[in-house]
């Protein structure tokens, strides 16, 4: 074997080591996803009207209309516009507990706890990732790589953070001038990617800004993919607090 | 000559004669069919595998189709079932290790969702501070035996867990896997296996359900023809080397038979035909019949270079035995093309390539192989005589015309036994047909049967407004009737997933009240592979999964039609009507009273007759106002209570419970609203009132139909109506005859519709059911089955007989030619129905390849029946023998081999059809020797084939004959 050709396999197989290795946390990365976190909560309250979109393989899409309110990172009031059958289903969410209000039975019901890890109304989307605001609490950064518009974080799950999320790590690929996610990959423990995120047409108003397309690949059931389409967006809006109560909840 | 002996009717062998004597036409074919070979060999590249057993289902059959559909619609088809056996169930090791399983089969891509007794839903009433808890069943892994036993007491006291995801000993638990749409079952099967095998090592496993079944069967088949076939082949090659003993002409006849192989998967490459398991026994099928062809011409042609010049002995070769290897071939061909009118596509597509590997071996045994011939100046140098194998031959025919009547005699009671049997057998597909006793698909089987009721599923599909909860009763009923049926063990539908949703969302585990609420909770299940094998994603048609003890097939057919006979019943117009007339209400009192009754045999309870039940449900009562009144006061302190009020204080919770409570169960909003000022007074009215009714509404109006409810419960086990079973679940059953009675007071009922009734407009309803479910799906195999065989055996013995008419021109000596055969197939037959083996999609295909290969011999040893006209007939018997017998043995010993082989794997279509196969030929071979000797009257039937030079006798013939001449002088 000529000299430069061991060189080369040496190379490649050290190239292989260190993808096999898990990737140690680092300040960069850390603090790509403080930002991303400081981000994503810069706004104390937003409204939105979105409509999300499940196309599944075999199957006729299903598309959903809601309006969701957001508090700080841990209340979010959501109602249910679209389809029909589910028009005035409400959902209060505060920290662990959520209350639902179904207008069919006309009553509120306090819901303790709950399967964060599961699929969401058959979405492609779970309700853990449908609901994480802030990562870096659940996940530590290190830098990959950059570009001029963008830079790559990987994020492993912290240690004792198992029950947190669902997957032990992310790729993020993340705008840098407004420092949030462009694309999120999503690893199973054997390192396969089993969703990918994208997120686009960032509009931004004031400091804030949001996209307007949220796209999710669930590779894993044959790419079930759903679609987040933006139709409404306040950062900051008006909103009165007796909205993100039990007594608004029930009010028809 | 005999007048009727036409002339030779292939004018075409002479030119072809000609050309392939030529050289450059000869150099022409040689290279023709190397480069049509290397063209297909490039094409196999792109032959498709096919390894799903679902393929083998027949094509426009109603009831297949419907199987098929409604598991395709339902997704029946994509779930895996993994079963662990253990009496250490719930202890901690156990349960992590399953949580691990769980979480680790989640990960598997291309699994939708995996469902198991740690990761299942599980809903609990949270009475401290209302509400509901919700979370896995198994929210944290017990670190000690006292918890872990506290779990099993959970899980256990969960009846829809029972029978589905543990067994009731607490001994069996189910994993279930369902797979995502177009997942490789093959490949996800493996992934299952391997993480189950990784984390339960020393525990009983079984595998069930259509993934494992598929993969079972399909890897089971591979590795038999994998390991088999190389042997079947060698065996095959091993016969032809030893019965030919020439180098060249072995080479030449298995390179020519290779190249057919190779120019049929060539072919299908190119039309897209897919290699599946049963294409797989191709090679097999086409070595040990299409070497015949060439074997043939060569043997000629080595007989005749002795005496002349090779490309005289070629074209001599290619007159005499060229046609009678052409109609040879053609019956095969005809045999095997009968395939074609299977309407199972696997079979279908092997009869046809097959058919076309032997065309090609045909045309490259006239063309190919005399060219080659002609180019080389190849001679035997060994002779392949074997006198004793020859004078066997020759003993056994003349044996067979010397003494035909009392044999004709015989066969008349062989044919006689044969029928008998024949009539035997059962024509029934099931799953034996694809795996044996003792497999691992039969041994889930028995593990679903021991733990969980049976395996056997009876798919009720019902088409109507599954959004309207009056509908779901009606189905309701309707599996209350099926449970009464011996053997079925469990009947599940969208009834009971809509309960626990409604347990969980309003606190009541029935089915609810109206189409709003359903419609709201089935939002929730969207996407849960579970609840979409219930209902399809319109809500139009939903199923019914009747579980029925394995049984055997006779029983299995009468629950089928106990079901059938039930389902239509239900079938006809309905119509929803308000519960406001003596029709509705009795109505309701039937429907509920016969629900209770199915309950309490469900739970083990003594129930008096469904009148006794009837009767005391529909007793008048008196109202329970306390009950309502204390649950009213519990609900204003709880945390679902927009306003909670205080418990203590001038104004409370109690206080303000019992002045609403005087309102009784019959009141208008404006009197509840007017209570509710009453109780709290002007002031707090003014703060909490309008919040307080809104929150109170509800709750209140469901309170008095639950306290209602419980009174007629109350009365049943007060009245010993009903006496509950001593058992923790016979314990559990007030509470579900407690939700049953709230049915009694539900606004609508759906009842048969009288023509001039008068209901509201959009309230009629259709309801049409229908039966479907693997028992049904296997009824509808085997009569697909049964019809191809009659078609394919029709035309194929059609077609044969037509061949054998044309080249012995007369219908006599066509049938004399086919009837070896036909009584092949009667032994076959006898022998299936001696033997059960059933008629099954392997074992269909047996009658048209045994025609095809069998009728081989009866052309042969027809066409070698030769004497002259002064001689006795029994000298044609000794020169057909000494002609054909060899060569005709060779064959039947080479096709038994190849197909023996494939009796030692674990297949059973493989073992059915090879011991089948390899047993016919013999006995096809055996009964031609006797059966052309004992019927024919003629001394010729092919002239072609006959000259002068070949009239001379051989040693064996001459042995025989003079050795029979001698006995029969000194017998006199």
């Amino acid at each position: 074997m000529k000299m430069q050709n061991l060189i080369r396999s040496l190379l490649c197989s050290s190239l292989m080591l260190t993808a096999t290795v898990p990737a140690l946390a680092d300040e960069r990365g850390d603090k790509a996803l403080q930002e991303l976190d400081k981000s994503m909560t810069a706004a104390p309250k937003q409204y939105f009207i979105f409509d999300l979109i499940t196309k599944d393989p075999g199957k006729e899409p299903k598309k959903f209309t809601y309006k969701v309110y957001l508090k700080g990172s841990d209340s979010r009031r959501i109602e249910f516009l679209e389809p029909g059958d589910q028009r005035g289903f409400k959902v209060l969410l505060t920290g662990d507990l959520m209350y639902t209000y179904l207008p069919a039975f006309n009553k509120v019901r306090r819901v303790a706890g709950h399967v964060r890890d599961q699929g969401f109304m058959g979405t492609a989307y779970s309700y853990d990732e449908i609901s994480i605001v802030v990562y870096s609490p659940v996940f530590e950064g290190k830098f990959i790589s950059e570009t001029d518009k963008t830079i790559t974080v990987e994020a492993t799950r912290r240690p004792g953070k198992e029950g947190a999320f669902r997957f032990p790590k992310l790729v993020f690929v993340l705008d840098k001038t407004h420092h949030q996610p462009l694309e999120i990959a999503y690893y199973n423990e054997q390192g396969e990617k089993v969703k990918t995120e994208t997120r686009s047409q960032y509009e931004c108003k004031g400091a804030f800004c949001n996209p307007k397309l949220m796209k999710m690949v669930d590779h894993g059931r044959n790419n079930v993919e759903s679609l987040m389409i933006r139709k409404e967006w306040i950062p900051n809006p008006q909103i009165d607090e007796d909205l993100f109560t039990v007594r608004s909840l029930q009010k028809r | 000559m005999s007048k009727n002996i036409k002339k030779p009717r292939f004018a075409l062998m002479p030119w072809l004669a000609g050309q392939v004597t030529s050289r450059g036409p000869a150099l022409c074919i040689i290279a023709a069919f190397i480069l049509i070979t290397l063209m297909c060999a490039y094409q196999m590249r792109l032959l498709k595998d096919e390894n799903d057993i679902l393929a083998f289902l027949p094509e426009g059959n109603p009831e297949v189709d419907l199987f098929y559909n409604i598991n395709n619609e339902f997704g029946g088809l994509d779930m895996a079932l993994v079963g662990i056996e253990s009496p250490d169930i719930f202890t901690p090791d156990f349960l992590r290790r399953l949580d691990k399983t769980s979480k680790e089969l989640r990960e598997i891509i291309g699994l939708n969702s995996v469902m198991s007794l740690s990761n299942v839903i599980d809903y609990e009433a949270d009475e401290e501070q209302g509400g509901v808890t919700m979370g896995p069943l198994l929210s944290s892994i017990p670190t000690s035996q006292e918890e872990a036993l506290a779990f099993k007491e959970k899980a256990l006291s969960r009846d829809h867990l029972i029978g589905n995801l543990v067994s009731e000993d607490g001994n069996a638990i189910v994993i279930y896997c369902y797979l995502a749409y177009k997942s490789d079952p093959n490949i996800i099967s493996a992934k299952i296996k391997d993480i189950v095998n990784k984390n339960f090592p020393n525990e009983a496993k079984y595998w069930g359900g259509q993934p494992f079944i598929s993969s079972y069967v399909y890897q089971v088949t591979q590795n038999d023809l994998h390991n088999l076939i190389p042997w079947a082949l060698l065996a095959i090659v091993a016969i032809l080397i030893i019965s030919f003993r020439d180098a060249f002409g072995s080479l030449l006849v298995l390179g020519t038979t290779g190249m057919g192989v190779i120019i049929t998967f060539g072919l299908m490459a190119t039309f897209n035909a897919p290699y599946n398991i049963v294409i797989s026994a191709m090679p097999i099928v086409l070595f040990a019949i299409g070497s015949a062809y060439s074997t043939h011409f060569i043997s000629r042609y080595y007989n005749y270079v002795t005496k002349m010049d090779k490309d005289a002995a070629i074209i001599k070769a290619m007159k005499t035995v060229g046609p009678i290897v052409i109609a040879s071939g053609l019956t095969t061909m005809v045999g095997l093309g009968s395939f074609i009118f299977m309407d199972i596509t696997p079979l279908r597509s092997f009869g046809i390539y097959t058919a076309l590997g032997i065309f090609a071996s045909l045309v490259l045994s006239v063309t190919f192989v005399p060219a080659v011939l002609h180019l080389g100046n190849f001679r035997r140098h060994t002779s392949s005589d074997s006198p004793l194998q020859r004078k066997l031959m020759v003993e056994l025919c003349v044996f067979a015309r010397r003494f035909r009547k009392p044999l004709i005699a015989t066969m008349a009671v062989v044919t006689a036994v044969g029928i008998f049997f024949a009539a035997k057998v059962d024509v029934s597909a099931d799953q034996s047909s694809f795996f044996a006793k003792g497999s691992l698909p039969d041994l889930a089987d028995e593990f679903m049967q021991k733990n969980f009721g049976g395996a056997g599923f009876v798919q009720l599909l019902v088409n109507g407004p599954m959004d309207d909860p009056t509908v779901i009763r009606e189905m309701r009923a309707l599996g209350d009737k099926v449970m009464e049926i011996p053997d079925v063990t469990s009947a599940v539908y969208i009834g009971s997933v809509l309960s626990q949703s409604n347990d969980a969302m309003s606190g009541y585990s029935r089915v609810p009240d109206n189409p709003a609420q359903a419609k709201l909770l089935y939002a929730f299940f969207q996407g849960d592979p579970t609840v979409g094998q219930m209902i399809n994603s319109k809500h139009t048609r939903a199923l019914m999964q009747i579980r029925v003890q394995s049984l055997n097939s006779e029983r299995q057919n009468e629950v089928l039609k106990e079901i059938e006979k039930l389902t239509a019943g239900m079938n006809g117009q309905y119509a929803v009507y308000k519960n406001d007339t003596e029709r509705s209400k009795s109505y309701l009192y039937d429907m509920t009273a016969k629900h209770i009754a199915a309950l309490s045999r469900e739970y083990g309870a003594t129930a008096k007759p469904l009148a006794d039940i009837r009767a005391s449900i529909a007793a008048p009562f008196a109202l329970p106002t306390e009950k309502v009144v204390e649950r009213l006061a519990d609900f204003m302190t709880s945390a679902e209570c927009a306003v909670p009020l205080e418990t203590s204080g001038e104004v409370n919770n109690k206080s303000v419970a019992a002045v609403i409570g005087t309102l009784g169960d019959t009141y208008t909003p404006e009197a509840l609203e007017a209570k509710v000022k009453e109780a709290l007074g002007e002031e707090r009215f003014a703060e909490m009132g309008e919040d307080l009714y809104l929150s109170i509404e509800t709750p209140l109006a469901e309170y008095w139909r639950l306290a209602k409810a419980e009174v007629v419960t109350e009365r049943l086990l007060n009245d010993k109506v009903i006496v509950l079973a001593a058992s923790a679940k016979g314990q559990r059953l007030p509470k579900q005859l407690t939700m049953t009675a709230m049915d009694l007071t539900t606004e609508s009922v759906l009842m048969p519709y009288h023509e001039g009734d008068n209901v509201a407009a959009g309230s009629l309803i259709n309801l049409d059911a229908s039966v479907s479910g693997l028992p049904v799906m296997y009824r509808g195999l085997s009569r697909s089955v049964a019809a191809n065989q009659v078609k394919s055996l029709v035309f194929a013995l059609s077609g044969v007989f037509l061949i054998l008419t044309i080249i012995f021109g007369s219908f006599t000596s066509g049938l004399l030619a086919t009837f070896p055969t036909l009584l092949t197939l009667l032994f076959v037959y006898g022998a299936m129905g001696f033997l059960n083996i059933r008629l099954d999609i392997g074992t269909s295909m047996l009658a048209s390849i045994i025609l095809g290969m069998g009728v081989d011999y009866a052309v042969h040893l027809t066409a070698a029946w030769y004497a002259p006209e002064k001689e006795p007939i029994i000298k044609c018997a000794a020169n057909a023998a000494d002609q054909a017998g060899p060569s005709i043995w060779t064959n039947a010993i080479m096709i038994f081999c190849g197909f023996f082989v494939l009796t030692l794997g674990q297949a059973v279509p493989l073992k059915n059809v090879g011991g089948l196969t390899a047993a016919a030929m013999l006995v096809a071979a055996l009964v031609t020797f006797f059966v052309i000797p004992m019927l024919s009257r003629r001394h010729v039937y092919y002239e072609a084939s006959h000259s002068e030079d070949e009239a001379l006798p051989s040693e064996a013939v001459n042995n025989v004959l003079s050795k029979l001449v001698e006995n029969q002088a000194h017998t006199r």
